[in-house]
């Protein structure tokens, strides 16, 4: 896998902007097979920045329905990675 | 600041950081209870983002409104007497400094006011004679005159013959049609093509005649054109005009007697010619002053009189039935470019005017006012509390006032210039 197959996009929502401007950390949409090494990894490369740590969770696909046929979205993986102190937060992800 | 021969000026106006990071941060608080996008709940998008999602925009927003308070300011502070809208040039609005802009405004114009009383103009008490009375009153009887039919034989010159008439070649578009008229064969206000045409026909006779309109005929769209009528006699008619007496008098109007019309007649045309006498003195009062007061004049003003010049004119061609423009083929820069001079002299002279009533402290009073529209309103067949309204909300009652003091103007004018006989 490579560094952009690791890392789907950036995640921009309330929480994610809380937390990149209090916490120091980044919010991704990573591959559901990516382990924490390789998206650590891939973001200190792509940013150049060092990281603290990373936080993983699995997102179970949501139910949909469409009349009477019903089926889920695909299960992703969300990552939480914390940069080191004093490390320069990228700006990336402006809509 | 620059030259003081035109009413040009320019200005360069700074507004203080202060002043815009406080409206910034003012717009930032407003574009936040605004707005929405996904991944935040309404109203809770954090500022930071706001900052860079609307940057644009609230840039935007931050100099048309800090840009037109900033020049008031400043028109205001040095006093200038601003004309028309600034044109903002320049703008240097970078973040963390100061807004910079120039603005290149007009000014109305500063001017001594020369002599304005004492002015010769053309004028003489306006007479009525007995022949002018016996014309008009003759003129009238025409007016009144009836057509009887009498028994057909063949037309003789001053003869009043019936016809209908309709055009078959020469006129463009829909064909000129007329089931009935009544000519006057040999008579000065008919064409001679159509007299000698008609001469010795009778009734049931039908025949086409060829016209060729002069370029200056008064219906636009015969003249110049060369025209084939197809006509039919129809009969003969005799004039018969009403004798000059009482009864005539009485069937005009609420007079008793012929002395009575003569009168009301007398009155009539020595209260019109006397106008006319006085407009034109008044014309010529006003040209004497825009002659003698040579000062620049606000393009802006010059501008606004160019066009309110050209749209009268517009519906001036337009009472002869509707006009199609585009077909016209109107070159609008030139025809500007035409009225230009006389504009510049309209908006002279009005400011002339103005001045003179400041000076002679000349006001309108309410009750003017109230009266001519009063007046309107009895004209518009309309309830002058209605019209009143109207006039209120697109500001038409300032023009009122303004045309009532410029009337007044005038009439100072009038009384206190020099009147002399015109050269006959």
């Amino acid at each position: 896998m490579n560094y952009y197959e690791v890392i789907r996009r950036p995640i921009y929502t309330e929480k994610a902007v809380g937390m990149k401007e209090d916490a120091r950390t980044l919010c991704f949409e990573v591959h559901v097979d990516a382990t924490k090494t390789q998206i650590a990894e891939a973001v200190s490369k792509l940013f150049g920045i060092k990281i603290e740590g990373i936080r993983t969770v699995n997102q179970v696909g949501k139910l949909r329905r469409r009349g009477r046929s019903s089926g889920y979205k695909a299960d992703w993986k969300k990552a939480y990675v914390k940069l080191k102190e004093g490390e320069t937060i990228p700006e990336f992800a402006e809509v | 600041m620059s030259s003081t021969d035109t009413c040009k000026r320019t200005a360069e106006i700074t507004v203080p950081l202060a002043e815009v990071l406080a409206h910034t941060e003012k717009l930032v608080l407003e574009y936040q209870r605004k707005a929405t996008m996904p991944g935040f709940r309404a109203g809770k998008v954090p500022l930071s983002v706001i900052r860079k999602r609307f940057h644009q925009d609230i840039r935007q927003q931050v100099v048309e409104h800090l840009v037109p308070i900033a020049f008031r300011r400043e028109a205001d502070a040095a006093g200038w007497r601003i004309v028309g809208d600034p044109k903002v040039t320049d703008i240097h609005f970078h973040e963390g400094s100061p807004l910079k802009f120039k603005a290149d405004y007009e000014v109305a114009p500063e001017f001594e006011l020369g002599e304005y009383r004492d002015i010769e103009a053309p004028f003489k008490e306006p007479e009525v004679t007995e022949a002018d009375i016996d014309a008009h009153v003759e003129q009238m009887r025409v007016q009144r005159a009836e057509y009887v039919n009498i028994d057909p034989r063949s037309v003789e010159s001053g003869d009043y013959v019936a016809i209908s008439l309709n055009s078959i070649a020469g006129v463009e578009g829909e064909p000129v049609q007329q089931d009935e008229m009544v000519l006057h064969v040999g008579g000065e206000e008919t064409m001679p093509v159509f007299s000698e045409a008609l001469l010795g026909r009778s009734p049931g006779d039908e025949m086409d005649v060829e016209v060729e309109y002069p370029e200056d005929y008064s219906q636009q769209r015969l003249a110049g054109r060369q025209v084939t009528f197809h006509l039919v006699v129809k009969g003969l008619r005799r004039r018969e005009i009403p004798e000059l007496n009482d009864e005539f008098a009485k069937d005009v109007g609420d007079f008793q007697n012929l002395g009575e019309l003569r009168d009301e007649t007398r009155r009539n045309l020595l209260r019109a010619r006397e106008q006319e006498a006085q407009a034109a003195a008044k014309t010529a009062i006003v040209d004497k002053l825009v002659d003698t007061h040579e000062f620049p004049v606000p393009q802006a003003w010059v501008d606004a009189q160019i066009e309110s010049v050209l749209q009268l004119q517009l519906q001036s061609l337009g009472t002869d039935g509707p006009v199609d423009l585009s077909k016209l083929n109107l070159d609008w820069d030139k025809l500007r470019e035409a009225v230009g001079p006389r504009a510049t002299r309209e908006v002279r002279g009005s400011l002339i005017l103005s001045r003179i009533a400041d000076r002679e402290s000349i006001e309108v009073l309410n009750d003017e006012v109230d009266r001519e529209l009063h007046r309107m309103a009895r004209n518009a067949r309309q309830p002058a509390a209605r019209l009143r309204m109207q006039m209120e909300k697109d500001g038409a009652l300032g023009r009122i006032a303004n045309q009532i003091r410029t009337n007044k103007v005038l009439n100072f004018l009038f009384e206190n210039a020099r009147k002399v006989a015109p050269p006959e």
